[in-house]
């Protein structure tokens, strides 16, 4: 399976429109991430096993690697495939929110994000020269960066209520979690307005 | 009008409140996430059997995006939070205070929820135009910075709903 996914990743990456693994998504959609995620670290730890050690080093490399671009990445292998030039990658790139939104409900998130790892592990498996890699990587970076405000839109998009979805973990910076935690201690005095609403009974 | 639960019959095809993501929520999500995976619960304003007006909620959690030992006085892990997800007003009945009273039923949720199970207070995503509607409500914005799509997560304190409640 590493072959068929990878070998597929590696003509997105190239060349096919975000468009295609866009329908792919939609194709896969009744698997569940985690499902998605358990398949993915099953094939990197048969991997493991097999290879030799040095080849296990740069497996971990690379889902470290992986972790540390995390989006970027992602959506430059989604939208913006590293052999366009910039100006046609922004043609592909959706131009409103609401456009966008259907591309990245959190399944199709999960599945790029398979997408990318297994292309990755799967070169570096492979192949032990890390040239092709670094090729790549090149490309992709020029791409990344034309991406750049639209990742921004496209992170925020799919974590808010575009999503049909409903999730009930909510993350906070450690400035915000300590803000809640501050009105938790401390909760402000009600306005006269709320007293009102809520004295009257309308519940 | 009456103010209850969805119930499975609900005309849910013909509600609309001007924001298709919100129709398509109530009309293809809202009841699969009650009646089969139980996952949350949508209240409704009917009015001679058509849905004036909907929230839905579900539990929740507020936890740090880095869970780390905590710093200074912070709380470890997860706070429970009541989460207010959707809310939608039909568009013929907007601006008549069916809004306010559909949060106050949640708010006396968040309390009930509060003295029953846990509940430090209720978190709202509000886009830039509700912002206006949430600050009635004593909502906090805590968004350390702006984001991108203008969307801000509120916060009021359990705390500060009861003592609102009890005067």
């Amino acid at each position: 399976m590493v072959r068929v996914v990878g070998a597929v990743s590696r003509a997105c990456a190239r060349g096919s429109p975000g468009a295609g693994l866009a329908r792919r998504a939609d194709r896969d959609r009744g698997l569940r991430p985690e499902g998605f995620s358990r398949v993915f670290e099953e094939l990197v730890r048969e991997e493991e096993a097999q290879a030799p050690i040095i080849r296990r080093l740069s497996l971990k490399l690379v889902e470290r690697a992986v972790d540390v671009l995390g989006e970027l990445f992602e959506a430059a292998a989604a939208f913006s495939p590293p052999s366009l030039p910039v100006d046609e990658i922004s043609q592909l790139l959706p131009a409103t929110d609401e456009a966008i939104a259907p591309l990245l409900d959190a399944p199709s998130v999960a599945i790029l994000r398979l997408e990318l790892c297994t292309f990755v592990a799967f070169d570096l498996v492979r192949d032990p020269s890390v040239e092709e890699l670094a090729t790549w990587a090149r490309l992709a970076r020029g791409a990344a960066q034309a991406a750049a405000p639209y990742v921004a839109r496209l992170a925020q998009v799919s974590r808010t209520g575009a999503s049909s979805d409903l999730s009930a973990d909510v993350v906070l910076t450690e400035q915000e979690f300590a803000r809640v935690a501050e009105l938790v201690e401390n909760p402000p005095v009600p306005s006269a307005r709320l007293r009102r609403m809520l004295g009257r009974g309308t519940a | 009008m009456e103010l209850r639960r969805l119930l499975p019959d609900d005309d849910r095809a013909s509600f609309t409140c001007g924001d298709a993501q919100l129709d398509d929520f109530l009309r293809a999500r809202a009841g699969q996430h009650q009646f089969k995976y139980r996952a949350s619960v949508t209240y409704v304003l009917v009015d001679d059997g058509a849905i004036a007006a909907f929230v839905t909620v579900l539990p929740g959690t507020v936890r740090r995006e880095d869970l780390g030992p905590s710093s200074g006085r912070l709380p470890p892990g997860t706070l429970p939070v009541l989460l207010l997800a959707r809310m939608g007003v039909s568009t013929a009945r907007q601006r008549t205070g069916l809004g306010e009273r559909l949060v106050v039923k949640v708010l006396g949720l968040a309390l009930d929820l509060a003295r029953d199970v846990g509940c430090v207070g209720v978190v709202v995503d509000a886009k830039a135009a509700a912002r206006g509607f949430n600050d009635r409500f004593d909502f906090l914005w805590i968004d350390h910075e702006p984001r991108s799509d203008g969307v801000a997560k509120g916060f009021l304190p359990t705390g500060t709903i009861a003592a609102a409640s009890t005067v």
